[in-house]
């Protein structure tokens, strides 16, 4: 019963995508769009194809996937930490409040000028911008994961003779460890999304470079060659980290409540024992 | 309390039962009054008072050896000495067999007999319980009463149980005491000889509802109640 | 399924959107806050497009690319942007046409007083910002080869999408020299930091700049109208040739940037020249250019870029 679920969901999802490209396809070569605007699908799949044989779509990638690594990683690294002691820390919390929400709405672009006159041309300031169009998000939802722990777990830990230090460090991590996972895969897609606007500064390779510069060329199979190629490699890091997310979250499992109220007739599935945990999209 | 002594609280809904344990436990502040253990006020918390809670609380990330060995393993005991005591906690538990098991894998029942092992497992001066039975079934509950009645036979550990079981309470404890609706105050204190003869246990039973249902001051007024001294 | 049949439904009605309309009403030209734009500038301001009987408004549009896509979607039935862009777009299967020139020279290498460089021999491995396939590279990479110097090996192209972005970026030493237009160029020197290398006119005297597009359909079905706006172009460009002190002065009212006297420096005639002639030899010269540089994908002998007709009745007429 439950591989039968799984495997309908799998075929749903690409019945969906094929609809979506046979439009895309279809609709240019008829005419109703214009193929200056909108090119075929296939078109676009030969550009990327020549653009991979060529060498170049790797070398665009490599190159925007070293800036996205390096400028997630760093946020990551000043994030977490930061959010555990914020989220510890009612008082530190309260100073960084006000900060915090005055800098979130800045989306990357509105930070390209500076970027520019702090770090000058190349990698630096496209790496700075994705740290900062990723830093606060993942730092408030870090505070939030930590303060949305059971206390009861950090009860339990304490009075079974754990001290301050073991306690947050082993019971309220793993404890926040779900959700922090889930919080870093969407990081990542954040972080992969600010990829264009941050190689809007003077930069000589990267999948954003290439859609910009096919923009000002008009070459509109390239541009969206160049989307298809980010939304590939997006997909491939999200299924590396949601791999990495089950391997460690291995211990979780339980009915899911979308799992009884969504869909009619999911639910039944239940109660012949089926539709069990794991097929939820964000897990 | 004395040591050695099991003593239940008996009380409505939200009269502060829950909050009376965590204060023992040194997890709140109270309002007023103090808590002396082992002579000294309690100012924090620790392994010698540990508390279960109604909600298995187990780490669902360790098995249940694994969260046996947890307070073990804040001793700082060796691995295998751990191992030993686990098992052993296991083994009175009627666990034998799912020490490999994740709590998500056990039954109510079994969850609880885990958290109970884990509170065993580090020897607390003093067992805090916050109604560890009420969620599971009547039929696996009557079986944990039972199973804890047999540990405390054994051990004589000393327990404070918060509960809203008349029968479990009368089942369990030395010393029944119960509060009235909020404000809460004690209006009932009943030293029970052990083992209970069943005409007794009818009695008592009575008695307790009635005060339960009456709300205020029947019988001894004990002051404030909420000075408790701590065995010596 | 009957769900999947409605978002199908809905995603055609909205691709139909993207079909193109034609704005009823007045004409729109697209035009670039530059320079050698100012016929249109003067045209608007004058009203000459009204004393010819023609309903037109002139839109100020900061990105050539811009201009181009609203051509494309027909927001636009005729723009002014660089040769370049106006090659490109055609290579690209742009249904456009060249119809007449709007500007020449003006681009040239600026680099910082201070900086020792003195030739071009000096650029070997440096730093040099242009703006990629537009005619600031075109013509660097033509000044540089016959320098005797590879833009690839001997030199380090830096990519970036504005002027004044390059402008900053030489004056704090990011990059070395920038291959840039005026008034950029002369507002540098004027300032004191910059020097001009060289313009481009030393590689290629009088080389086209900017010009001026028409769709082809417009150029079909209303050549009255196109000849009509051409008029008005080869009146403004006189008028801009004859007083360089108000086309000055137009400039700085319409771009609200730089100061009258810059922008009068900067149209000179050494550095820039407004014009409205036209040859299909110089547009097929550029897009052979562009093509040995591997910015077209379609051998340039092939296309149609230039439609010089309605230029040679408006001019025709005006005898």
């Amino acid at each position: 019963m439950r591989a039968r679920w799984r495997w309908a969901a799998g075929w749903r999802g690409l019945v969906l995508l094929a609809g979506l490209l046979s439009l895309w396809e279809v609709l240019p070569r008829l005419g109703w769009v214009d193929p200056v605007l909108l090119p075929p699908f296939s078109r676009v799949v030969v550009r990327l194809a020549t653009l991979a044989g060529s060498g170049a779509l790797w070398r665009h990638a490599g190159a925007s996937l070293g800036r996205v690594l390096s400028g997630y990683g760093l946020s990551l690294a000043v994030a977490l930490p930061l959010g555990f002691y914020l989220g510890l820390s009612e008082r530190a919390e309260q100073f960084a409040r006000l900060t915090v929400q005055l800098l979130r709405p800045l989306a990357p672009p509105a930070w390209i000028p500076l970027a520019l006159l702090w770090f000058g041309i190349g990698n630096p300031p496209a790496v700075f911008i994705i740290f900062v169009g990723t830093v606060l998000t993942v730092l408030v939802g870090t505070i939030a994961a930590v303060r949305g722990v059971d206390k009861r777990l950090v009860q339990a830990a304490l009075t079974l003779g754990a001290g301050r230090f073991r306690a947050t460090l082993e019971v309220l991590l793993p404890a926040a460890l779900p959700e922090l996972l889930t919080l870093v895969r969407l990081g990542m897609g954040l972080a992969w999304m600010c990829v264009v606007a941050a190689e809007m500064v003077a930069v000589r390779q990267g999948l954003g470079f290439l859609i910009l510069e096919a923009r000002n060329t008009f070459s509109t199979d390239t541009v969206l060659a160049g989307m298809l190629a980010i939304g590939l490699v997006g997909l491939g890091l999200d299924l590396l980290l949601r791999l990495l997310q089950r391997r460690l979250l291995r211990w979780q499992s339980g009915r899911k409540a979308y799992e009884l109220l969504g869909d009619p007739g999911a639910g039944q599935g239940l109660w012949r024992g089926g539709a069990g945990a794991g097929s939820h999209p964000l897990d | 309390m004395r040591e050695g002594e099991f003593v239940a609280i008996l009380g409505p809904s939200g009269c502060g039962k829950t909050t009376l344990l965590q204060i023992v436990a040194g997890l709140e502040r109270p309002s007023g009054g103090e808590v002396r253990f082992h002579g000294r006020p309690v100012t924090g918390w620790g392994r010698e008072r540990t508390l279960i809670f109604q909600e298995s609380t187990l780490f669902p990330w360790l098995t249940a050896q694994g969260n046996i060995e947890f307070g073990l393993r804040m001793l700082g005991l060796r691995p295998a000495e751990r191992r030993e005591r686990a098992r052993e906690a296991l083994r009175w538990l009627g666990l034998k067999g799912f020490a490999a098991a994740y709590p998500h894998q056990l039954s109510g029942g079994m969850q609880q007999r885990v958290a109970l092992a884990r509170a065993l497992a580090v020897d607390p001066a003093l067992l805090l319980m916050d109604e560890p039975f009420a969620a599971v079934d009547a039929i696996t509950r009557g079986r944990l009463q039972e199973e804890m009645r047999r540990i405390q036979d054994v051990h004589h550990k000393t327990v404070l149980l918060v509960t809203h079981s008349v029968r479990e309470a009368l089942l369990l404890a030395d010393q029944v005491v119960v509060l009235t609706a909020r404000p809460a105050r004690v209006c009932l204190q009943l030293p029970l000889s052990r083992p209970l003869p069943p005409a007794a246990l009818l009695e008592w039973e009575e008695e307790i509802m009635r005060s339960l249902t009456d709300g205020d001051g029947a019988r001894e007024d004990q002051g404030a109640g909420d000075k408790v001294q701590g065995a010596r | 399924m009957r769900r999947i049949l409605l978002v199908v439904l809905l995603l055609c009605g909205i691709s139909l959107l993207g079909c193109g309309h034609r704005p009823a009403g007045p004409l729109q030209i697209g035009v670039r806050t530059a320079n050698d734009h100012v016929p249109f500038y003067i045209a608007d301001r004058e009203g000459l497009y009204r004393d010819a009987g023609l309903e037109v408004t002139v839109r100020l549009v900061p990105s050539n690319t811009e201009i181009v896509e609203a051509l494309q979607r027909g927001d636009f039935q005729m723009g002014a942007v660089p040769v370049t862009t106006a090659i490109t777009a055609i290579d690209r299967g742009a249904a456009l046409r060249i119809v007449a020139m709007t500007g020449r020279g003006s681009d040239g290498l600026l680099v910082r007083a201070d900086s020792g460089i003195a030739t071009w021999e000096d650029l070997r491995g440096k730093r040099i910002a242009t703006i990629r396939a537009s005619i600031l590279e075109v013509l660097l990479r033509l000044a540089l080869e016959e320098h005797g110097l590879d833009a690839e090996r001997d030199v380090s192209l830096v990519y970036f999408q504005q002027l004044g972005d390059m402008v900053s970026a030489l004056k704090t030493g990011q990059v070395d020299a920038t291959s840039n237009t005026e008034p950029f160029l002369t507002d540098a020197v004027r300032q004191g930091w910059g020097r001009i290398l060289g313009y481009y006119t030393e590689q290629w005297p009088d080389h086209p700049c900017c010009v001026v597009l028409a769709r082809q359909d417009f150029l079909q079905q209303h050549p009255e109208a196109v000849e009509g706006i051409l008029r008005v172009h080869v009146r403004s460009v006189n008028w801009a040739c004859a007083d360089p002190g108000y086309a000055a002065q137009v400039i700085v009212e319409y771009l609200q940037a730089f100061d009258p006297e810059l922008v009068q420096a900067s149209l000179s005639r050494e550095k820039m020249s407004v014009d409205y002639h036209l040859t299909g030899e110089e547009i097929a010269r550029m897009a052979a250019l562009m093509y040995r540089q591997g910015l077209l994908e379609h051998d340039p002998a092939g296309l149609e870029f230039v439609d010089l007709e309605p230029l040679q009745r408006a001019l025709e007429e005006a005898k």
